[in-house]
């Protein structure tokens, strides 16, 4: 009779230690009166304040990490391989000319583009309006006339 | 017509920036 009493005991004490293992995955947040957060692993019994109940998934926040090389395990640095990558990625000084090149261009094309087309808030009247006007009516006319012709 | 205070600006800041790239473009051709 005994004999059978002992694996069934057994068995339930490897549930509650199961259980126990649970309910350790379960924090308390904890808001008191002044807004102040803390954190518990067990439940306050003379709290006064907010108690909000959360269950840790610990399966929800593992990383993967890389998988180590097939020469990891023989004494070799593991930096060795990513300071290998970086200097891979460096341009060569070809590319850093075009790019330094590039940028000059678009740098120039930027301040050409803003001196040949000012938005009308960029200018400001001084003196008659009529002239101004005709002025900026005699702009436009030859600013679409250049335009069609660069068609 | 003359340009705004903020419009002056702006075209100070695109010379300076044509500068800079020129700059470092003369940088890197010479580290070439």
């Amino acid at each position: 009779m005994n004999v059978r009493i002992v694996p069934q005991l057994v068995l339930a004490a490897a549930a509650a230690l199961l259980a126990s293992q649970a309910s350790a995955e379960v924090l308390y947040k904890l808001i008191d009166k002044n807004g102040k957060v803390t954190y518990s692993e067990e439940k306050p019994k003379n709290f006064d304040g907010q108690v909000i109940r959360l269950d840790i998934d610990p399966n929800a926040n593992t990383a993967t990490m890389p998988r180590p090389a097939a020469g990891a395990n023989s004494g070799e640095p593991t930096a060795a391989p990513a300071r290998k990558a970086s200097n891979a990625k460096k341009p060569s000084a070809e590319q850093r000319i075009a790019a330094a090149r590039e940028r000059l261009e678009n740098a120039q094309r930027a301040l050409q583009d803003a001196r040949d087309h000012p938005a009308e808030s960029d200018m400001q009247i001084f003196g008659n309006k009529a002239e101004a006007c005709a002025w900026s009516l005699r702009m436009a006319t030859r600013r679409s006339s250049i335009s069609s012709t660069r068609r | 017509m003359v340009p705004t205070d903020g419009y002056q600006k702006k075209l100070d800041q695109l010379d300076q920036a044509v500068k800079r790239a020129e700059e470092e473009l003369q940088r890197a051709e010479k580290e070439d």
